[in-house]
């Protein structure tokens, strides 16, 4: 057992879980609130809202804790026990509680947009282009990408190996699980460059070619961006569908 | 002709179900919003119960869901005869409440959760984590298997002990084949405003404990909720932006959904009905299916929740309650160590 290894981990999965850190300061001080009113609240809230985080934080920051759980789940994914913390309910409950303290109707409803203000000067807003597009399709996969993946899907073949860039690669099997495809699993966010993906998308197709051939693999999507150190034809391919993004070449076996 | 589908199967039989079930409590008998989150966790802990059996069998994907079929039709027809004689009170109890609200905050609740579950219908969210949970799915359905290929297509030598105890890709897959459309589009298009509006139903029972009487409270405390929701997005892990953005992963129900209905019902039920034990005993079982996190964070919860009211309510046989309830994680957690 290395302490110094867990507290690591633990410190890390508590900074992926604060992120900014504004919410949390929020959470604390709010916590911090119904702590000292708790004289007014029922022994069922003051046990959930004053000792339940209070416990949870002390086991889960606690590395015999940590050690126990990791024989279940990865080390990675220690950040998940921190949603046993009531971080959401206690924000929006303490504000609340706040509110409530007001009588007067005026006051009150100045203080309810004052409160939703520090919200969202706290956060940070999910509904922006980092996180969500627009796609005409109910699969919710790109366009381009879905164009190639259901040409593939509904040709004849019976059996069908695919070797592509990892936007292809990510979806194939999301949309056709008959259809096999080349080893595509990142490590540590990098690809291994001994992988056939790695090399397609570099544009080495004197590499790669032979490899897709040998690993089997019927069908080959490269990203008409990427320059191309050689013609995919002269290995045996043949282009089948091009759209404005990829273009998908079959081997007729 | 998916809508309609989707309409009875999100919404019509879970409501029947929870109903039926919560005529053996002895309060809200008569709540739509606690019959539809009763109905979903028995939903989901049926199909965990039959699932994780017939996989170790090696059985194929169609008899699984076929069985859960069948189980959930007969299910449906005993709680649907034995709710049938509140219908009235059920409705007139409906009507009353929105009568009683407080119409401009909950007018304002309604849009924020809508827009929430719109946008989630609507838009894309790309998470290459999909190349595991959602090619689980479509696998199952396209090849008639259960865990028999990985996301590759190349056949396991053994059962992934990290997923097999959390099938929850093949109820998506399950709930596909009912509905007659795609799994993917089943986590992308369909899950997201379902559990979305799901979470929000339990989150509204959280403020009718919170905040009792106190209509207008109660808005109040829901419009902050969704508010601190849509501003979530301040770490790629709150549990927030898993609700929003990657609820049809199992993982953003372990926290939005199962780890506050484990609060509600510490908040409210517990404490003087034994059934709501039961409800608890199922909200974990239906916990397992989800996620491998599901088997640890919501007992974890109710562990320390357990044992803190048994000492404020002074109450021992909180410690064995818990315990039960506790049960059927212990015997996966311990199934995990046998095949990890």
């Amino acid at each position: 057992m290395n302490f110094d290894s867990a507290m690591n981990v633990i410190k890390l999965s508590y900074e992926r879980f604060v992120g900014t850190g504004f919410y949390f300061g929020l959470f604390l001080l709010l916590l911090v609130y119904i702590i000292v009113r708790s004289r007014k609240e029922d022994k069922i809230i003051k046990t959930f809202f004053v000792f339940y985080p209070l416990i949870i934080a002390i086991i889960i920051f606690n590395p015999i804790f940590y050690y126990v759980v990791t024989n279940f789940i990865d080390e990675d994914v220690y950040w998940r026990s921190f949603w046993c913390l009531p971080l959401g309910i206690t924000i929006a409950y303490g504000f609340t509680r706040i509110m409530k303290e007001i009588k007067k109707e005026t006051i009150r409803k100045i203080e309810f947009l004052v409160i939703i203000a520090i919200i969202i000067l706290s956060g940070k807003l999910i509904y922006t282009k980092e996180f969500f597009s627009k796609v005409d399709n109910y699969y919710k996969v790109p366009e381009m990408a879905l164009d190639i993946i259901l040409e593939i899907s509904n040709d004849e073949e019976e059996f069908k190996k695919v070797a592509g860039p990892e936007e292809i690669m990510v979806y194939m099997r999301q949309i056709d699980g008959n259809v096999l495809t080349e080893d595509y699993r990142a490590v540590g966010y990098d690809y291994s460059e001994d992988l056939i993906i790695s090399k397609i998308e570099d544009g080495r197709v004197s590499v790669f070619a032979e490899e897709c051939i040998r690993a089997g693999c019927n069908y080959l999507v490269i990203e008409n961006d990427v320059v191309i150190d050689a013609k995919i034809e002269h290995y045996g391919y043949t282009k089948i569908k091009t759209n404005d993004k990829y273009s998908l070449y079959k081997m007729y076996f | 002709m998916i809508l309609v589908k989707s309409l009875i199967y999100f919404f019509v039989i879970p409501l029947i179900l929870g109903l039926g079930i919560l005529q053996f409590s002895k309060k809200d008998k008569d709540n739509i919003f606690m019959g539809v989150v009763i109905g979903y966790i028995y939903s989901l802990a049926m199909y965990e119960l039959l699932a994780i059996p017939l996989i170790f069998l090696r059985t194929d994907f169609i008899t699984l869901t076929g069985v859960w079929q069948i189980v959930m039709i007969i299910s449906t027809i005993f709680a649907f005869v034995v709710s049938l004689k509140n219908c009235k009170k059920i409705i007139k109890d409906v009507i009353k409440k929105l009568k009683n609200a407080p119409k401009l905050l909950m007018l304002i609740f309604v849009i924020l959760v809508g827009m929430q579950a719109f946008i989630g219908f609507s838009f894309m969210h790309e998470d290459y984590d999909d190349s595991n949970f959602v090619a689980k799915a479509t696998i199952a359905l396209d090849t008639n298997t259960l865990y028999k290929y990985d996301d590759k297509g190349m056949a396991y030598d053994i059962l992934p002990s990290r997923h097999v105890l959390s099938p929850f890709p093949i109820f998506t897959a399950s709930t596909a084949k009912l509905l007659g459309t795609h799994p993917a589009i089943v986590a992308h298009t369909i899950f997201p405003p379902v559990f979305i509006i799901w979470a929000y139903m339990v989150y509204f029972l959280i403020a009718d404990a919170l905040f009792k009487d106190d209509k207008k409270m109660k808005y109040v405390f829901l419009i902050f909720l969704s508010v601190i929701y849509i501003f979530g997005a301040y770490s790629a892990w709150s549990n927030f932006v898993f609700l929003l953005y990657r609820s049809w992963q199992g993982k953003a129900l372990v926290a939005n959904i199962f780890i506050p209905v484990i609060w509600l019902l510490f908040l409210k039920y517990l404490h003087n009905d034994n059934f709501y034990w039961s409800i608890l005993f199922m909200t974990l079982w239906a916990a397992d299916l989800t996620s491998s996190m599901g088997l640890f964070i919501p007992s974890l919860t109710v562990g320390v929740l357990g044992v803190l009211y048994s000492l404020t309510q002074k109450d021992k046989t909180y410690i064995l309650k818990t315990a039960v309830c506790l049960f059927p994680s212990l015997i996966y957690g311990l199934i995990y160590l046998i095949i990890k």
